[in-house]
């Protein structure tokens, strides 16, 4: 559908589509980056009007929406919130600590390597949501402060996330619209995503680890925290792992037997609910099914729905053709700066911005340089829009759901993230990994 | 029927909103009650702390909050995180941890609302004047005497 005739009759009141397709997708951008109204409300308004005003048919909204993200989304966030009831994470930060003796600069590289590692196998924000109340516990019983070991945490979920086609809902989207698969996220952004974790480690020592010190009886308390205690039931524990281990064997899979990601999702969701009602009766099966399906994120699901409408709409429009003409004319189609150029705007938007509409409305603009770059240097691309929308989420706390979700926890707390300092120290970090990045894509890729 | 009714005593156990949650503590133990009023120095109602609330202060914040870690069994029991915390909380002002939005009733409020706002929380219920005065608390205990002896008189 990409460069769609346009179809000028439908439009109420035989105005230009471009026009109004434009405006729909501008208002709605306006309204979400305000913050004032929800944001899946303001993406399916906006979805809505591009329906009402003509610009799309219901048929053609429909098919902009890409299930293959919204089933990826959805079947990892069942599993996630099954698995998370069985207490393995908090399992897993406590054995971290308690591996470097719960010494303070050792726990923040390993809350950083847990929360990395977690993040690239499952969704930044569920990840953050159950290492950050952890996190706050340990440093709670060391008499430390924690803001340091938050900012890390925040800064690992979305390296960690950029490392892999599940980590991060930009790289889903990429992923699923481009047919790129699991592999090939982990055989190009894995390395460079471990490399600037490694680095990134180096400013975090230098700003507050080599000054953080615990009193050994502080440590001592860490030191007796029994992790089998936090593991509340062994069986579901049993059945959630065997599904994770499953379903991320399956996605490596998925592509050379011609499945996509979010049938398998799907499917390890599905296989962990019966595993879980298996031996119980239709009414605590219901409740338990219920329950799952209540802890899906279903705002973050609608707001993908409405926005792949909204960008579907400007698609159809054309607007989409000329901001990527307006890319070649400024680069000349020359692919090296189309890179950079991508890569660090993605990076400078992202920080700002919500990186998800961001990167919906970049894939087809990206989509329609191919024949300017080359259709065999369009992957080039990709890495370069991954990358930055993905490490572009550190550069504010707005930058990416993880970060709000991180801050949100630690002001109920009583420990806030204020933004101003947070931006200071963050905004350069995320700059510096930019840098590496950039360097990473001329080595490999230019 | 309203709170008016009801034999309301001025109150006897108050504490300034300054005073610290050490002699929060220390008055609750002595006295053997788990709620103390707030008044100002004019007379002024100001919240209520309960020992509910200084039990509260002394887990770890990433258990209270919202979404935090639900189960503490690992931490085995944290004897020295527990006393950091009292001494974290004990020269803190009451206020700090007085429940701030503690509903408040009228000598006018109806007995019936008195009685669903009683059934709602553990704390006795401040009874004020227009000014804001703490006119004294209205207990559980008091409302059904009350009651009872209106069923049996009936």
């Amino acid at each position: 559908m990409h460069g769609a005739a346009h179809n000028a009759t439908e439009v109420i009141w035989g105005l230009s589509p471009l026009i109004v397709a434009l405006t729909i997708f501008v208002l709605t951008y306006a309204v979400i980056v305000t913050e004032r109204i929800n944001r899946a409300i303001v993406a399916l308004i906006g979805a809505g009007v591009m329906i009402l005003t003509g610009v799309l048919h219901q048929n053609e909204a429909f098919a902009g929406i890409d299930f293959n993200t919204i089933g990826l989304l959805t079947g990892m966030m069942v599993i996630v919130a099954i698995t998370q009831k069985s207490g393995v994470f908090q399992y897993v930060a406590v054995k971290a600590a308690k591996l470097v003796k719960a010494d303070p600069w050792g726990l923040m590289v390993m809350l950083a390597l847990v929360t990395a590692l977690f993040s690239a196998l499952l969704d930044n924000v569920t990840t953050v949501l159950l290492i950050a109340p952890v996190a706050l516990l340990i440093t709670d019983a060391l008499r430390i402060n924690p803001y340091p070991y938050l900012f890390a945490i925040i800064f690992a979920s979305n390296i960690g996330g950029t490392a892999t086609l599940i980590g991060d809902p930009p790289n889903i989207m990429i992923g699923s619209a481009v047919g790129l698969t699991f592999n090939d996220f982990a055989f190009n952004l894995a390395p460079v995503a471990l490399v600037i974790l490694a680095l990134t480690m180096i400013p975090l020592w230098w700003f507050w680890g080599r000054k953080l010190s615990a009193e050994q009886d502080a440590r001592d308390q860490v030191m007796a925290f029994d992790e089998n205690e936090a593991i509340t039931d062994v069986k579901l524990l049993k059945q959630a792992l065997a599904v994770i281990a499953l379903t991320i064997t399956g996605f490596v899979f998925a592509h050379s037997i011609g499945l996509e990601p979010a049938t398998i999702a799907m499917f390890g969701a599905a296989l962990l609910l019966l595993l879980r009602a298996m031996g119980h009766d239709a009414e605590h099966q219901t409740e338990q099914v219920h329950k799952s399906f209540a802890e899906v994120e279903w705002v973050t699901i609608f707001f993908f729905v409405g926005l792949f409408v909204v960008v579907a709409g400007v698609e159809k429009a054309g607007a989409l053709k000329i901001a990527a003409d307006t890319l070649v004319h400024f680069t000349g189609g020359e692919l090296a700066l189309t890179a950079y150029v991508i890569l660090w705007a993605s990076a400078i938007i992202s920080a700002v911005v919500d990186n998800i509409p961001f990167v919906a409305t970049m894939i087809p603009v990206i989509q329609n340089l191919g024949p300017v770059v080359g259709a065999e240097n369009l992957n080039t691309l990709w890495w370069s829009l991954a990358l930055g929308a993905c490490l572009g989420g550190n550069g504010s706390l707005v930058g990416a759901s993880a970060n709000l979700v991180v801050a949100g926890f630690a002001e109920r707390a009583g420990a806030p993230i204020r933004f101003l300092p947070f931006m200071l120290a963050a905004f350069p970090l995320m700059l510096a990994s930019i840098a590496v990045s950039s360097l990473y894509v001329g080595w490999r890729y230019l | 029927m309203t709170v008016r009714a009801l034999p309301i005593c001025p109150p006897t156990l108050t504490l300034a909103p300054e005073a610290t949650v050490a002699e929060a503590m220390s008055m609750m133990i002595q006295r053997e009650v788990n709620h103390i009023p707030l008044c100002t120095a004019d007379g002024r109602f100001a919240g209520l702390i309960s020992s509910n609330a200084i039990l509260r202060a002394l887990i770890p914040a990433s258990a209270r909050a919202e979404h935090g870690v639900e189960n503490l069994n690992f931490l085995g029991d944290a004897m020295p995180m527990l006393l950091d915390h009292l001494r974290d909380n004990a020269d803190r002002p009451v206020r700090d941890l007085a429940d701030a939005d503690v509903m408040a009733v009228r000598q006018d409020t109806h007995l019936l609302e008195a009685a669903h706002h009683l059934s709602r929380t553990t704390a006795p219920l401040p009874v004020v004047n227009e000014d804001g005065k703490l006119l004294g608390m209205l207990s559980r205990r008091m409302l059904l005497t009350y009651l009872l002896d209106k069923a049996r008189t009936a």
